[in-house]
């Protein structure tokens, strides 16, 4: 299912922290763990999840360190810092609160539409 | 540490051989028939005009005003070696930012004006700002070509920019008034006119050249009617005597014939007017002497060099070069017709020169600078540069017309998607340090998914071309990394340094100072110069200026030595020691510090040895304050070198063994100052003596001599209130004694304050400038690459350090010679000192505390040899057979190579095969 980007764009950074919060990754794994603990439905540009990365370092929410692969290569990978998590808690707070909320309105709509379907 | 020099550089050349390479490829390109077919008859032009423009002063035996004529042997062959050199040198347009440059140089031009204005009296060095308004042309050309295609909107800045252009002539003017000033604003005008005019014509704005034309010159006129109706034009004949001049020349003229000169009874009368006879009425003076036909003869000869620059530069095909080398043609052109009407009774515009005909010494190098620069821009390029450079332009097109439909067409196209799509993305990106570390993780992604696509069965071309495709919008993404990577000046440091700027101005305005030679007299003026200073090394890049740190710092040093070692017998030693101090010796010694912690950066990573090193390196330094003798700048250079130095060994930068490093720089730093000490009191004895009286002036120190000073200062202070000045008797005696002794000096600005004030006002400006310092280090601490660090810990410790023997100098506890305590306490040039240490903090620290230390190595050696660090990844490749079909390879490395394994290979094949077929074709057709 395609979700609005709105709807998106307000929670990546909280989605970033949360997936630093358990290890450390690095831009590619962070696309893909997304799109597999949302079943799909959090598509990120590497376009887009970059700027946030390093907005995000500067900041000092997060950390980066360049660690090789077994090929040779040189991976960039990011962790959170302790003003990230921080950060994130407040969010989830945030979030906790907001969806609440939307739930609490959606569900009485829905109540309201059933009772008005039965009559 | 040459090895490591070559690093820092990227040079692996040594400096003979590269000088011997560059004078290779010059006479190769003399050698060369095109270049006697284009530039070389211009070069003989060039040497045909200068030898008749020595000819003519010759026999006008005018030698006593053309100094450089004096001289021609050796300006001559200097001028046209400068003007080869710059030829030489590629000045493709566009440059990265010519407004900006023209902007800069423009700010210099007025900076150097006050400057002079201050230093110098009568006209002397403002005639410079002709030449330096002169050579502003091609930098406005530049300017004028950065507004390419922005239609309306960019003929509008160039004509701002135009105007601009023409402040530091008038404002020079405005000081001084200076005859070639008003010629020098004119020639701007026209040349600029002319080339805006010549773009707009040529389209290079956009379609619509009517209204262009219309805007342009529209508001042009508007702006002179203005100034004529505000009077602005009265400068422009300003001098009566010059008008007067131009009537005898008028006069004169009419009396001559075509093949004869005045009579001798005229010229003798020409002779007491016109004496003595200067550059600026030249031809008028050859006219008189030898008749018309010889001043039409040097004219035809200018006018048919002009016409040669002219008709080379309108065929160059590059716009950029074009307009460049056009700028310089009109203003020759402009020069010509100005200096010919002037000495034929036209105008009054005395001052200006003619050209490689009438010139001095400066005005000779100025037209042979131009000129260089004129013959780079005639050069064609060679058939190899335009198809690389047509091949560039075709990957920037491609990237920034429409990335995702050019890119998904770009099947069979030679350049590689993923060059593309990383070149759009940097090109968005204005800090270019940024770019390798974005690159690289931009490329590590594209390489991840592309691994993935392969592993979904996808063929090669395909994978990356969906790998890039997944990337999303290069522009896009461009866009949003340069928001995060855009240098952000520390804005508050610069609040805090105007606000104490501001401070230091109250201080000095309520003590009522203003009678010591060592104040900031002029502080209105001097507060924003040293804030366009700070502003214009803020804009340098501080990093590249310290390519050579090691050098530099020993250079400063050795000049400060001959300084000291000659001046001091010379009248000229009261520019060098004011009331007796060796000032400009301090300045010396604050402005090596930073170079010093450049050349610490150097001896990254080398141990004990390094640090030893350093520690010789600071000790070298601080001889020439001891030969001043100025201890306070040696206490400062040693106190910041060795808190910058144990700082820069605990943070691990020479290497793990810490204690060891301590150990060898502190060993070295205290054993030496141990032996200096043991030195001198065996040889000199009395020096010891004022050393000991230096550090204890209270204890050992002659009240009534050497320590006269500080004991009084030491009992001021104890006899201070705390929250109120002296009062009534005692502070009216004091201050008459101040007053009567000529004590009034910033060096003591703490003291008198306690005593008008208290010590609590005294504490507070303390508190304010430690407050400043803690902002300050809070910068520092952000820094992640080391040089910066380096250099903005550096500006941090000569603060700190100067501040600290400031205040210790204040309470008699000390007794250095006089110190200053930044921004709030110092002469003129001490706060543009301080201007500048801060405009290295902040450029050292904008916006790059995302660049790694491994990036700024790389930064600086890949301009100078990009194509060495392709070398081995083409090689790899070569090896692998894949270089054999002739195409231009991707650099990448050998882990690539490995991991793509037996996709790559059949890829090759492929290749192979599809050459071998068409080799085959091409064969059959040909039979």
């Amino acid at each position: 299912m395609k979700i609005d980007k709105s709807l998106q764009s307000g929670s990546t950074t909280m989605l970033i922290l949360k997936l630093l919060e358990k290890e450390d990754m690095y831009g590619y794994q962070m696309i893909e763990t997304l799109e597999l603990r949302s079943n799909n439905v959090f598509t990120l540009k590497a376009g887009t999840l970059y700027p946030i990365l390093h907005a995000l370092e500067q900041k000092g929410l997060i950390a980066a360190y360049e660690n090789e692969t077994e090929g040779g290569r040189k991976r960039r990978y990011y962790t959170i810092t302790e003003a990230g998590k921080e950060l994130l808690k407040e969010k989830e707070k945030e979030w906790a609160a907001y969806s609440g909320a939307v739930n609490k309105v959606l569900g009485s709509a829905f109540a309201r539409a059933g009772l008005l379907g039965g009559i | 540490m040459r090895e490591n020099e070559a690093v820092w550089t990227g040079e692996t050349d040594s400096h003979k051989t590269k000088v011997r390479a560059a004078a290779d490829r010059l006479s190769a390109v003399m050698r060369s028939a095109d270049f006697w077919r284009g530039e070389g008859r211009l070069l003989l032009l060039v040497l045909a005009v200068s030898a008749a423009g020595v000819l003519i002063q010759h026999v006008l035996d005018i030698r006593l005003q053309a100094e450089g004529l004096y001289n021609w042997k050796i300006y001559i062959p200097i001028g046209i070696a400068g003007m080869l050199a710059l030829y030489r040198a590629e000045f493709s347009l566009p440059t990265k930012r010519p407004a900006v440059v023209y902007g800069f140089s423009l700010l210099n031009c007025l900076i150097l004006m006050f400057f002079l204005y201050y230093a110098t009296t009568g006209d002397r060095g403002f005639y410079e700002m002709y030449y330096l308004t002169i050579a502003l042309i091609p930098l406005y050309a530049g300017a004028v070509f950065y507004f390419k295609d922005k239609g309306t909107r960019g003929v509008a800045c160039c004509s701002a920019l135009l105007a601009v252009g023409l402040v530091p002539p008038a404002a020079a003017f405005s000081l001084r008034q200076n005859s070639a000033l008003p010629g020098a604003a004119l020639i701007f005008l026209l040349t600029g006119a002319f080339v805006v005019s010549d773009a707009i014509y040529r389209g290079h704005f956009g379609k619509e050249r009517k209204k262009q034309l219309f805007l342009f010159w529209g508001s042009g006129i508007g702006a002179a009617a203005l100034a004529w109706a505000a009077g602005l034009f009265r400068w422009i004949t300003w001098r009566e005597s010059l008008i007067t001049r131009t009537e005898l020349v008028r006069a004169f003229i009419g009396n001559i014939g075509f093949t004869r000169g005045l009579s001798p009874a005229d010229m003798e009368q020409a002779n007491a007017l016109f004496y003595p006879a200067a550059l600026d009425n030249f031809i008028t003076h050859l006219m008189m002497k030898y008749g018309a036909w010889s001043g039409l003869a040097a004219v035809l000869l200018f006018a048919v060099f002009v016409y040669f620059m002219l008709r080379r530069i309108s065929g160059q095909p590059d716009p950029g070069r074009r307009m460049m080398g056009m700028s310089i043609a009109a203003a020759f052109a402009v020069s010509g017709i100005l200096y010919t009407g002037t000495n034929l009774g036209a105008f009054s515009l005395y001052g200006i020169i003619l050209p490689f005909i009438s010139w001095g010494k400066i005005g000779f190098f100025l037209s042979a600078a131009l000129m260089g620069i004129f013959l780079s821009c005639c050069r064609r390029q060679s058939p190899e540069q335009a198809s690389q450079a047509s091949e560039q332009q075709a990957v920037e097109i491609q990237a920034a017309a429409h990335p995702a439909a050019e890119l998904q067409g770009a099947k069979c196209h030679p350049i590689p998607v993923r060059e593309a799509f990383l070149t759009a993305v940097c090109r968005q990106i204005r800090c270019e340090k940024a770019h390798p570390l974005v690159k690289e993780e931009l490329e590590s992604h594209i390489d991840d998914q592309l691994e993935a696509n392969l592993k979904r069965g996808m063929a090669l071309s395909e994978a990356e071309e969906a790998a890039v495709k997944e990337m999303g919008d290069p522009e896009e993404v461009g866009q949003l990394l340069d928001q995060t990577h855009k240098p952000k000046p520390e804005w508050r440091i610069i609040a805090l340094a105007a606000c104490i700027t501001l401070l230091s101005g109250f201080l000095q305005w309520i003590m009522n100072i203003e009678q010591s030679s060592l104040v900031i007299d002029n502080w209105l003026l001097y507060a924003p110069l040293g804030f366009a200073v700070m502003a214009q090394i803020y804009f340098l890049d501080v990093m590249r200026l310290c390519r050579r740190p090691t050098a530099v710092y020993l250079l400063i040093t050795a000049v400060d030595c001959l300084l000291l070692l000659f001046l001091r017998y010379t009248p000229l030693q009261v520019y060098w020691y004011r009331e007796g101090i060796p000032i400009y010796q301090l300045y010396l010694v604050l402005l090596s510090i930073p170079f010093f912690a450049a050349a610490v950066y150097q001896y990254r990573g080398r141990g004990t040895k390094g640090a030893a090193a350093c520690a010789a390196l600071l000790l070298v330094g601080m001889y020439p304050s001891f030969m001043a003798p100025s201890l306070t700048g040696a206490v400062i250079l040693g106190l910041s070198g060795a808190a910058l130095m144990t700082a820069a060994i605990l943070k691990g930068h020479f290497g793990a063994e810490k204690k060891r490093c301590l150990a060898s720089f502190w060993g070295l730093a205290a054993g030496a100052a141990a032996a200096f000490c043991g030195l001198t009191a065996l040889l000199l004895p009395y020096r010891f003596q004022r050393l000991i009286e230096a550090f204890f002036p209270l204890a050992a120190g002659d009240p009534l001599g050497s320590g006269y000073m500080p004991s009084k200062l030491f009992e001021l202070l104890s006899g201070s209130a705390f929250f109120h000045g002296m009062k009534g008797n005692i502070y009216s005696g004091v201050w008459r004694q101040i007053n009567e002794n000529r004590l009034f000096s910033n060096f003591y600005l703490l003291n008198f304050i306690t005593i008008k004030y208290g010590i609590f006002v005294s504490l507070l400006v303390i508190a304010a400038f430690i407050v400043f310092l803690i902002c300050l280090i809070k910068v520092v601490r952000k820094q992640k690459n080391t040089l910066s660090w380096l250099l903005c810990a550096s500006v941090v410790c000569v603060f700190g350090t100067a501040g600290f023997v400031y205040v210790l100098n204040n309470t008699g506890l000390v007794s250095f010679s006089a110190g200053i305590l930044p921004f709030l306490s110092a002469d003129v040039t001490g706060y543009l000192i301080c201007c500048t240490l801060l405009g290295v903090f902040l450029s050292a620290g904008k916006g790059n505390s995302y660049i790694r230390d491994r990036d700024l190595g790389q930064g600086l050696r890949r301009n100078l040899n990009r194509d060495v660090e392709r070398g081995p990844d083409e090689d790899s490749s070569d090896e692998n057979g894949s270089g054999e079909n002739g195409r231009r390879q991707r650099p990448c490395g050998g882990w690539k190579l490995r991991f793509l394994g037996y996709q790559l290979n059949l890829q090759i094949e492929r290749r192979a095969e599809a050459a071998v077929n068409t080799e085959g074709r091409t064969h059959d057709e040909n039979r």
